[in-house]
């Protein structure tokens, strides 16, 4: 009852720190994807600074080779020049005779260029398209003219080439250099050291097209094989690139613990309202079995303590009896009567006893081989003097002789409770007939009187513990109202019933039990 | 036949050792589990009568240590009966019997009698009796401790068998009250003259037709008691078997 609400709080808190953690690292992701475009900003913000630098160059074509080349030794950024005229041939590298080194080996390197230098003589409409090598064309410029990005690699390395149509129709490229163009970006990027005292706790890497790291920083370092935070490609012409975030696992453990925390110290209550729920229902139930326990041993030591003075009572009263030979009846009387009572006290003391054992379900009976008229006999001189004293006549009618298997405790038990009954009730008939016979492996006893009978409502309430057909004090009559319970159980337990019969006259209790018939006696037996 | 009382309640001990010495039992007394054990050891009873519910040591534990040393004495429980597993505990550990509290005189003869008479029947139990023997109409059947007449069975103490035994391996001798009382107590006890009448009339209660005027047993006033099995009355009883 506490433990599966427990399990249902754990699994709610460990699903919403999850959730939780979920969003809190989508949101991580985000700041880390914004940060990274802002990284962009920086890095394209260089790129157009160069491009800025290069707003003269078309008016340059015009003047000649060596203008151009002093254009190239000028800027260091600029690694080769491109003119084409409107037919697209080539004006610039020279000829082949004239070309310096570089020249050659950019006409070398630039050779995929030429295979898609159409794409320079008509570009695309208005949207960017990747070239082969990953070149896009930009929008027209401010002044309407046509421009855009090439990239191709060459080797392992990028190569940039910025290209502007001219009014005549022709073109002119410029090719960056790209390590100076990466150390000039890295240059407007912040330090790569490993500074793990900095308050950042993550990592941004600038990577190439094959994840190779172009450049670093954070005071974070990934670990092997650790996925991103967050990506980001970069626009052109550094789409060949992309910006990876990381962040350490400390910060999102922090920020995912520190919900965690909080959802436990909003559910502690709860939790330790179910915890003592569960403190307390185990107490009580020990309790309780320790307070059943305490009943048992309690009505054992109470049976003991009570049975060992009625014990010395009896035994010495019965003894006294023996030894005398009262000339005077008044005083064997008067020893009768103390038998007498010892002997209905014990009678009350085993009614208590298996009542309570009863209520706690463990009332049983013991069969042994007997004779059930042996037993009635018995019971009914432990009453014949108590019966005579109330005027009560004894007759029987036993044919109940046979060897079977009975609880003899048992049956006394039951007659007793009867002959009780008889005696504090139906005295005033005068008569008490025990009647017995046996048939199909089952014995039935009767006991029936001339008292004033039990009304036909009360048949079954007088075998409801402590119903007795009058409660009032001051009829006279003593009684705990258990005798009648406690014999139908202890019928029932021996396989029968016990059930007040209709009479004209008084009351008739008729005991049905089952016996089992036993073995002959031996025939050594007198 | 010696039998060992133990039980730590002083009036319910002396009460059943005043039973058992009436029945013709020597006896030993134990308040608690150790004396009853050195009591065992010393005496070799050939019965035991042993409380349950004993302080230090309970009675369980004292019939597990009997059991060691006699596994064939008989032993008979006292037991209050609060629960039911003093009744199986006590079989399974070897008990013959129970006798319940509170007991009256009849229950516990009936106890003892039963046990005494299956100890008498052991082949190392034989009381060196005869199976039978008649007195007048009477057939005493002394290993079982009844007698019979015709379809009547009579119990008998064990004391009661030894004076009919007496009476019988002496017929028509006046048997003075120091012979019965040597032959049929014992020299650790020491009855009165009245111990012997009140036995001697408790016997003809039980036995003769007419208690008032035996055949059996006859007075001899001043002298004792004797048995004539020559008197006519039951002599042609006799010669009709």
């Amino acid at each position: 009852m506490v433990l599966l609400p427990l399990i249902l709080l754990g699994t709610l808190l460990w699903q919403i720190s999850k959730s939780e953690q979920a969003q809190i690292r989508q949101a991580l992701a985000q700041l880390s994807e914004d940060q990274l475009r802002s990284v962009q900003d920086i890095l394209l913000g260089a790129v157009a600074e160069r491009l800025e630098q290069l707003r003269h160059l078309p008016g340059l074509t015009a003047e000649g080779q060596e203008s151009l080349r002093a254009f190239v030794r000028k800027h260091s950024t600029v690694r080769a020049l491109l003119v084409l005229d409107a037919k697209g041939q080539l004006l610039h590298p020279p000829p082949k005779s004239t070309r310096s080194q570089a020249e050659n080996e950019f006409i070398v390197r630039a050779e995929q260029v030429w295979k898609d230098k159409a794409l320079f003589l008509h570009p695309p409409e208005s949207e960017a398209q990747p070239g082969p090598g990953g070149g896009a064309s930009a929008p027209a410029d401010s002044s309407g003219q046509a421009q855009g990005w090439y990239s191709w690699y060459h080797g392992n390395s990028l190569n940039l080439l910025h290209w502007q149509r001219l009014k005549d129709g022709g073109v002119v490229g410029v090719e960056l250099d790209s390590i100076q163009l990466l150390s000039d970006l890295i240059s407007r990027l912040p330090s790569d050291s490993l500074d793990q005292s900095t308050s950042s706790m993550q990592r941004i890497m600038l990577v190439d097209s094959r994840g190779e790291i172009l450049y670093q920083w954070g005071g974070y370092a990934p670990a092997k094989g650790e996925t991103p935070l967050a990506r980001l490609t970069l626009a052109a012409p550094l789409g060949a690139w992309q910006l990876w975030a990381f962040s350490s696992q400390a910060s999102q453990a922090a920020a995912g613990a520190g919900t965690w925390l909080r959802n436990l110290l909003l559910l502690l209550p709860l939790l330790l309202s179910l915890v003592g729920l569960a403190f307390y229902l185990y107490r009580e139930s020990t309790r309780q079995a320790r307070e059943a326990q305490q009943r048992v041993t309690f009505v054992n030591q109470v049976t003991h303590e009570l049975k060992t003075p009625l014990t010395n009572i009896r035994l010495y009263a019965e003894l006294l009896s023996e030894s005398f030979e009262f000339s005077d009846a008044t005083a064997a009387g008067h020893l009768n009567v103390v038998i007498g009572e010892s002997q209905r006290l014990n009678r009350l003391i085993d009614n208590v006893l298996s009542f309570a054992r009863q209520e706690r379900g463990s009332l049983r009976i013991r069969p042994a081989q007997g004779v059930i008229d042996d037993v009635i006999m018995r019971t009914l001189d432990s009453f014949r003097t108590m019966l005579a004293s109330k005027e009560v006549r004894i007759e029987t009618s036993l044919c109940a002789a046979a060897r079977v298997f009975v609880d003899a405790d048992a049956v006394g038990q039951i007659l007793g409770n009867l002959l009780s009954n008889v005696e504090k009730y139906a005295s005033s008939g005068n008569v008490v007939v025990v009647a017995s016979r046996q048939e199909s492996g089952r014995t039935y006893i009767t006991v029936s009187d001339r008292g004033p009978g039990i009304p036909e409502s009360e048949r079954e309430n007088i075998f409801k513990p402590f119903v007795r057909l009058s409660s009032k004090l001051t009829d006279g009559t003593a009684g705990t109202g258990i005798g009648l319970t406690i014999a139908r159980q202890l019928a029932r337990h021996h396989g029968g019933d016990i059930q007040l019969l209709p009479s004209q006259a008084g009351a008739c209790f008729e005991i049905s039990l089952t016996t089992a018939e036993a073995a002959r006696a031996p025939a050594t037996d007198p | 036949m010696k039998v060992l009382v133990v039980e730590d309640d002083d009036l319910t001990r002396r009460g059943l050792v005043e039973i058992l010495r009436g029945e013709g039992y020597e006896t030993i007394q134990a308040r608690d589990g150790e004396e009853a054990l050195e009591r065992f050891e010393s005496s070799q009873p050939d019965l035991v009568c042993l409380d349950i519910m004993m302080p230090k040591t309970s009675g369980y534990d004292v019939c597990r240590a009997i059991r060691k040393k006699d596994a064939s004495v008989p032993l008979i429980f006292i037991t209050a009966k609060s629960e039911e597993i003093d009744c199986v505990l006590g079989l399974e550990l070897g008990a013959d019997d129970f006798i319940v509290k509170p007991f009256g005189v009849k229950e516990v003869v009936a106890r003892l009698r039963a046990v005494t008479r299956r100890t008498l029947d052991r082949p190392d139990g034989a009381s060196g009796k005869a199976t039978s023997f008649w007195l007048g109409d009477l057939e005493v059947f002394p290993q079982e401790l009844r007698a019979r007449r015709e379809k009547e069975v009579i119990e008998l103490s064990l004391r009661e068998a030894s004076l009919l035994h007496l009476f019988h391996n002496n017929p028509g001798v006046v048997l003075d009250r120091n012979r019965i009382f040597d032959a049929c107590w014992g020299i650790d006890h020491l009855p009165n003259t009245r111990t012997l009448d009140q036995h001697i009339s408790k016997l003809r209660k039980r036995i003769e037709r007419d208690p008032k005027n035996p055949l059996i047993i006859k007075t001899v006033h001043g002298a004792g008691y004797r048995y004539d099995p020559g008197t006519s009355q039951y002599s042609s009883k006799q010669s009709k078997r």
